[in-house]
């Protein structure tokens, strides 16, 4: 199984390095996740695959901390860190990530230590500063979630909740109901809604 | 595991809807935008309607977002409160502006000033005399290099009478409603469906692009798709999508002389 899970992250992080800067890849729901290590504001690295080898369950969150939407949910509401809460007892690892390009809001390693600080952010902010992992999982706003299953396989893509604005929450917690049916031993009910947000500032 | 559950499960039944304190304060207009507002007419009269104005002049380079489908952003919405028997109809939006930035992040945008027009019906019942206040609540979001939310608390003040005449803002409205995208005539738009593709094509067009509604059915890759310096589109559609069955939104058509149209699209697969 370890072999088998290491052979194919050597496989995706080939795709992540052929489709970084060019090609638009889109991590659908059912599809391989691409693997990749990046470092976390506090220089630990982190990787995927290492994590899915544990048998970890992993949500990614696009990360911006001045825009309105992850000051939505990271300040006013604290959807994020709630709902890590409720999950981290459950195997499974949330990593924030973090596309926007150098010059751009909210890029820069002091800006983002800052953001966990002020945050009270329980779990690492990775830099992706030339926005490659970014690309091969086709994130396009902050937040935008994707959850990744011990296999490998992409099991959710798209927003937070289900209310588009920069203030009010939504109904319906996407990735907390995503987790809940993984968690029962079912297949994703909502696998994939429109993400929204500010876009991730990638370089031009 | 299970006991784990238990109160994830609780949360998710709960809601996690929330909203902010009613008296949570009103943040300042930001410079980003400059909101405004107008009337058709000076006065409201009984039985009748008028066109209400909403102004966004933005700061260069700043954009707000189209009501259609986007990858980010959301548009402006106005909320009126209106009393008994008054009827806001739907807010009458121009063609926005196709802006693809890097990573293949799509939008349909305005830059410099956004003019929407509402109409409002003045019910029959309304006493004339008294000056009738309605409260309304304008939010956006502005997005340079970065985003910035707004919002704007103020009313409009419009008094009833028996006769009306028109405003100093009537030109602008006119030229806002003027401004708004058509349906397309009948004949003046070809449409081709094939196994996955849809070709839309008008003879005298030197340049179309496609501006999805948000229920548009799904298309592949509007990046790629949505635009082309010639009279012909295909845009490849994209994975069925529950409650997304029609070909809708604005196609913009560049003619020659640098003048361009639009026209509103709604057509069923195959028609």
């Amino acid at each position: 199984m370890k072999k088998k899970l290491i052979t194919r992250a050597i496989l995706t992080v080939l795709a992540v390095g052929m489709l970084a800067g060019s090609a638009w890849a889109k991590a659908a729901p059912g599809d391989e996740a691409a693997d990749f290590t990046l470092t976390d504001t506090a220089g630990q690295a982190h990787t995927l695959s290492n994590y899915l080898a544990e048998g970890k369950t992993v949500v990614l969150e696009w990360f911006n901390p001045d825009c309105p939407f992850i000051v939505k949910h990271h300040q006013t509401h604290k959807t994020m860190n709630e709902s890590f809460a409720r999950v981290k007892d459950n195997d499974v690892v949330w990593l924030a990530i973090n596309s926007n390009a150098e010059g751009k809001q909210g890029h820069g390693l002091e800006r983002n230590r800052k953001a966990v600080k002020d945050y009270a952010i329980p779990f690492p902010v990775l830099m992706d500063p030339e926005g490659k992992v970014g690309t091969a999982y086709g994130a396009k706003t902050t937040p935008h979630m994707f959850i990744i299953t011990p296999d490998g396989k992409v099991a959710y893509n798209g927003a937070i909740d289900d209310n588009r604005s920069a203030a009010t929450l939504g109904e319906t917690n996407h990735v907390l109901a995503a987790l809940h049916d993984l968690m029962q031993g079912q297949a994703v009910k909502v696998a994939e809604t429109a993400p929204y947000g500010c876009s991730v500032k990638y370089a031009q | 595991m299970r006991l784990l559950l238990l109160p994830l499960l609780a949360w998710l039944l709960i809601g996690c809807g929330e909203t902010p304190p009613e008296d949570q304060a009103t943040p300042a207009p930001l410079p980003q935008v400059t909101f405004s507002h107008a009337t058709s007419h000076q006065e409201a009269v009984p039985g009748q309607t008028l066109q209400l104005l909403w102004r966004f002049d933005m700061a260069p380079q700043w954009h707000l977002y189209g009501p259609g489908r986007n990858d980010s952003g959301f548009p402006p919405s106005v909320r009126l409160d209106l009393p008994d028997g008054w009827v806001a109809g739907p807010l009458q939006w121009p063609a926005p502006e196709r802006y693809v930035m890097a990573g293949g992040i799509l939008d349909h945008v305005y830059h410099g000033q956004l003019l929407l027009v509402q109409e409002l019906q003045v019910p029959v019942s309304a006493a004339v005399g008294p000056q009738v206040v309605i409260p309304l609540q304008v939010d956006w979001l502005a997005c340079k290099d970065a985003c910035v939310p707004g919002q704007a608390k103020t009313s409009l003040k419009l008094t009833v009478a028996e006769q009306t005449t028109p405003s100093a803002e009537i030109a602008t409205i006119e030229k806002a409603l003027a401004a708004v995208p058509v349906p397309a005539p009948e004949g003046a738009l070809t449409m081709t469906w094939s196994d996955g593709w849809v070709e839309l094509e008008v003879a005298d067009a030197t340049g179309l692009a496609f501006y999805p509604d948000q229920d548009c059915l799904a298309l592949a890759d509007l990046v790629r798709d949505g635009e082309i310096d010639s009279g012909r589109l295909k845009l490849e559609l994209g994975k069925a999508v529950a409650g997304q069955t029609r070909l809708k939104g604005i196609l913009k058509q560049q003619l020659s002389g640098g003048v361009a149209r639009h026209w509103t699209i709604n057509i069923q697969p195959g028609g």
